[in-house]
């Protein structure tokens, strides 16, 4: 049966669109069409640069250089032994030190171990002494640390104070314990193993909110860097 | 098969046919979609960072509607129940509405899930390496898989029968209604414990969601039937007898109700205990203020109190004389609709993700593409709901059959009265 | 479009069969416009090749070297970096464990940066393993900490610092909760996630108690030195720091590029305190079984029952709650405390 009848408009006929409405299909396709591929991308991108921290700040290398055994040190531009200058003048009867004229950098603040023979042997200064007068290498003073801080150098020895660098698997490479002076000034042990220092950046999220730097939404590319933070490469912060 | 071809053919045909309103309402749902679409081929070129989503709050909106959208698909149940337990047999052409609610929200949340992966592209290893039964997703790829076909050969089996003009056999739709009506109930079961199971999350660790997931979709499915239900009633000739609106009415008031009670459950839990673990609860409904930062985090506060408050009313309407007076009940539903929809979008997906399980609170705001997509797929869910039901109405009147071309109601009235 | 009875008349049919067409053209144009932006995908990312890999655990050994050569070559393509990449198999009788001494740590983040510089992580956004919570003294409440402290120096008197990472847990939520089998737990303990397998669901990222677990949101940008070389760790393996995709999830491994070779992890090996232990926890005499018989450990949130293998521990307080200016040493030799 034929079906002409198009009822004003409203109810059109089978297999057919009404009027108006269907003549603004088209036009309407076409706007999105030229939207999609002319319009603006409308996204919010990170738009931080990539960096790094610089290199010298995350070295693995102990923080302290321990001295050979015997040591050699540098006195007015010369490498030289200890004995090379103490062989020179006597120790002191009383037991007093003399007013240093060099090693002047050396400040003693260990606690109530106040004097430099506890430690430093008094005729052989290329050596030290233990508290039983033993005398032992530079290169042993862990034992001498053990003297009187035994339960630190009990747990030194199982791992549970101090760094181990290289290896876990003895098999298969180098198990570096570092020594005692590795990390502890043996005059001013609270350097530098417990210098303060500045923390490297925390989390460099985009979306982490206002309270710390970045805004919720990451801001647009165009901008160039994040609202609040900049980082220089070597991971101080530059606001703050 | 040829017969079968030729329905699928006409169906196509007539998914074109129709008056100025129905071309204006698929129109602006073809265009949303298309700007979805738009959305997210950016998505895919850049990734999810495009969304508001960071690993502190690592799912957003696209697994909130997800979650809405599994409660509607479950939700078709609450018609079949009726119909083939109760032996309502009157209303039993309702059932495919429902049913076709079903297939259309199953297909969204289908596509949700989606468009949320990191790598859309890599679907397939879900099915070469199958962590089932131990992963929940696992079982929720199982569950909604199933629940579409079953969904699909029930009402596309009716439809067909009743285009081909033949009675259909029981034996190929009966016991698939019945395990579709356990179906239901199990795919919501699933996906809430995809949260429950979480031991690490205590907001979602607790034993209250399941139910209160089925107490909810129950609500706001049923709701959105009743007014599509009445959208037919309003641009077709087919008749909608008030009988199925009462009967969802008394469906809808019941299950709001038992959410509504499960809700004070839940609060009375979290804020008389005062534990630790409650610090996403009270994020949620109060606010956290954050002591290093100075600063208070309550995004979700307005939009929570506004769930609770339409949830309310709509009870509170659903009991009072005025649920009898249609726009009041309409009212009712759409209030109940939204609300639903917050509290299981925000009110559940969002909170547990604030704070981190470190601690750190990072507030989460969907972005302009982010949104994009979700409309596009809520138009295009829309759409092809709207297809079926324009498929199903004249099929269902015995207008589209195989025997006799397709005329509009208004024309065969016309036709007729013209005869006379 | 003709009616079905097909008697309309001419004109009317023609206008609408225009109209038909005309739409359904427009209609394909601004699909195909609303596709337009995937002209800028990378479709390195989406070749045949990649489509059909295995999954790590079904690769023969044969099949993991073209792999790895394949992944040799596009680094080098894209990063002008030829990388040692390999398969690091676990060895046996090995299971690592972490223990780290809160005690120690001075919250100088040395340890986040460091994994960050050995496991390849995208600077832009910045992707860290470990996160370092500023704790106030006498609470190990998680909430309480402070995930963004940047003080002029660290430590701070009243806070102690606690550095979080994966935990490699023995009861791990995140294998569990996998749908692909993407992530799974190696005999020696570590979690491990296959970054070609992995479809980036994040389910994993929220079953984790400890928030260990990072998702590559966009494509990872790596930084450049000022020569511009991009700066790469080029010792890699297939399961830890090769150069991931976006769209993945990654996490610390536990350096096992270095310790399954016996070495010790990138953050242990920059710790300028020494807080950090690692080590094979079913060799008696290593320093973790030492540090879990004799030291008062604990792991966060046991209760949740993750059995996880990063142990905190504190021994006696060392000196920090004094003033810096009481470091400094007067000149007077046996100086007071």
């Amino acid at each position: 049966m034929e079906s002409k009848i198009d009822a004003g408009g409203v109810r059109g006929r089978d297999g057919g669109a009404p009027c108006w409405a269907g003549a603004l299909v088209a036009p309407v396709f076409l706007a999105l069409a030229v939207w999609f591929l002319l319009g603006p991308d409308g996204i919010d991108l990170p738009a931080e640069e990539p960096s790094a921290i610089d290199p010298a700040l995350l070295a693995t290398t102990p923080r302290r250089e321990i001295l050979g055994d015997p040591p050699v040190i540098l006195i007015d531009g010369f490498q030289r032994t200890c004995m090379e200058c103490h062989r020179l003048f006597q120790p002191r009867e009383d037991g007093t030190s003399l007013q240093l004229m060099q090693h002047r950098h050396i400040k003693l603040d260990h606690g109530i171990n106040d004097r430099c023979r506890n430690c430093h042997h008094v005729e052989d200064r290329d050596r030290l002494v233990l508290h039983d007068g033993t005398v032992i290498g530079y290169s042993d003073v862990v034992t001498l640390c053990s003297k009187c801080h035994g339960p630190t150098f009990r747990d030194w020895q199982r791992g549970a104070h101090g760094r181990t660098n290289g290896y876990w698997d003895a098999s298969r490479g180098e198990v570096r314990r570092l020594g005692c002076t590795e990390c502890h000034d043996p005059h001013t042990p609270r350097v530098p193993a417990l210098d303060p220092m500045r923390p490297l950046p925390g989390p460099r999220a985009p979306r982490m909110g206002p309270s710390h730097g970045g805004r919720l939404e990451a801001t647009r590319a165009r901008t160039g860097t994040l609202t609040g933070r900049t980082r220089t490469p070597t991971g101080a912060s530059d606001d703050h | 098969m040829k017969e079968y071809a030729r329905f699928l053919w006409r169906c196509f045909r007539i998914s074109f046919v129709g008056d100025w309103r129905y071309y204006t309402w698929m129109l602006v749902l073809t265009v949303i979609a298309f700007l979805g679409l738009n959305a997210y081929c950016k998505q895919l070129v850049h990734g999810l960072v495009t969304t508001g989503m960071t690993d502190q709050v690592s799912w957003g909106l696209y697994i909130a509607n997800f979650t809405f959208l599994v409660g509607m698909a479950a939700a078709a149940v609450m018609l079949v129940i009726p119909v083939y337990i109760y032996r309502r047999r009157e209303l039993h052409h309702l059932v495919i509405f429902g049913e076709l609610l079903a297939v259309a929200s199953i297909i969204m949340c289908l596509l949700f899930v989606n468009v949320d992966l990191g790598r859309p592209d890599r679907f397939m290893h879900i099915f070469w390496r199958f962590n089932f039964p131990i992963s929940m997703l696992t079982w929720d790829v199982v569950a909604l898989g199933g629940y579409l076909l079953l969904n699909i050969h029930i009402c596309g089996y009716l439809i067909y029968c009743d285009y081909m003009r033949r009675k259909p056999s029981p034996a190929f739709y009966i016991p698939f209604v019945f395990v579709a009506i356990a179906w239901a109930i199990s795919i919501h079961t699933v996906t809430a414990f995809l949260y429950v199971g979480l031991g690490g999350r205590p907001f979602w660790n607790s034993a209250i969601i399941a139910p209160r997931f089925l107490a909810s979709a129950f609500a706001a499915g049923p709701a959105f039937i009743i007014l599509t239900l009445q959208v037919i009633r309003k641009t077709t000739r087919y008749h909608v007898p008030n009988e199925a609106l009462d009967l969802l009415r008394h469906v809808v008031t019941v299950a709001l109700t038992i959410n509504m009670f499960l809700l004070g459950c839940e609060l009375f839990t979290e804020f008389y205990s005062d534990s630790t673990h409650i610090v996403s609860t009270r994020y949620l409904y109060f606010g956290l203020h954050d002591h290093h930062a100075a600063v208070d985090y309550h995004a979700l506060v307005p939009w929570v109190w506004t769930a609770v408050a339409f949830n309310t009313v709509a009870l509170l309407v659903l009991f009072s004389p005025l649920r009898r007076r249609l726009a009041a009940f309409n009212v009712a539903c759409v209030l109940m609709i939204v609300g639903i929809w917050i509290e299981k979008g925000m009110g559940l997906i969002i909170p547990a993700f604030v704070p981190s399980p470190l601690g750190e609170i990072v507030e989460y705001a969907p972005t302009v593409n982010e949104t994009l997509v979700c409309l596009g797929i809520w138009a295009f869910g829309l759409l092809i709901y709207t297809i079926f039901v324009r498929i199903s109405v004249p099929v269902l009147s015995g207008r589209l059959t195989v025997d006799r071309e397709y005329v509009p109601a208004a024309t065969e009235e016309m036709t007729a009265s013209a005869l006379h | 479009m003709t009616t079905e009875s097909g008697g309309a008349s001419p004109s009317v049919t023609r206008r609408s069969f225009l109209r038909g067409t005309l739409g359904a053209a427009s209609g394909l144009a601004a699909f195909a416009a609303a596709l337009s932006p995937l002209k800028d995908l990378d479709t390195e990312d989406y070749t045949l090749e990649k489509f059909l890999q295995k999954h790590y655990k079904e690769m023969t050994p044969a099949e993991m070297d073209e792999v790895l050569a394949r992944i040799r070559s596009e680094v080098e393509q894209r990063h002008g970096l030829r990388p040692d990449i390999r398969d690091v198999k676990p060895k046996d009788g090995v299971e690592f464990v972490y223990a780290l001494h809160l005690g120690r740590c001075i919250g100088c983040r040395k340890c986040v940066h460091a994994c960050v510089e050995e496991n390849n992580q995208s600077r832009s956004p910045e992707i860290q393993y470990i996160r370092v919570l500023e704790m106030p003294r006498g609470s190990v409440d998680i909430e309480r900490g402070n995930h963004h402290y940047d003080r002029p120096t660290v430590p701070d008197e009243d806070h102690y610092y606690m550095p979080i990472q994966c935990h490699q847990c023995a009861n791990p939520p995140c294998v569990k909760v996998c749908p692909v089998e993407a992530t799974w737990q190696e005999p020696d303990g570590i979690t491990v996630i296959d970054y070609d397998w992995c479809i980036g669901c994040r389910y994993c990222e929220a079953a984790c108690p400890y928030w260990a677990r990072r998702f590559n949101f966009t494509e990872p940008k790596y930084a450049r030195d000022r020569e511009g070389n991009v700066i790469m760790n080029p010792n890699m393996s297939y399961l830890s720091n090769r150069p991931r995709k976006q769209g993945v999830m990654e996490k610390c491994h536990f350096c096992l590029h270095r310790t399954r070779e016996g070495r010790m992890p990138a953050c242990l090996e920059v710790c300028p305190v020494g807080a950090r232990k690692f080590g094979n926890i079913l060799d008696p005499e290593s320093e973790v079984s030492q540090i879990l018989r004799t030291k008062h450990v604990f792991v966060l949130k046991q209760e949740v029952g993750t059995l996880p293998r990063f142990f905190y521990y504190f021994d006696e307080d060392y000196p920090r709650s004094e003033k810096i200016s009481e470091i400094l040493p007067s000149s007077e030799p046996g100086g007071a405390r």
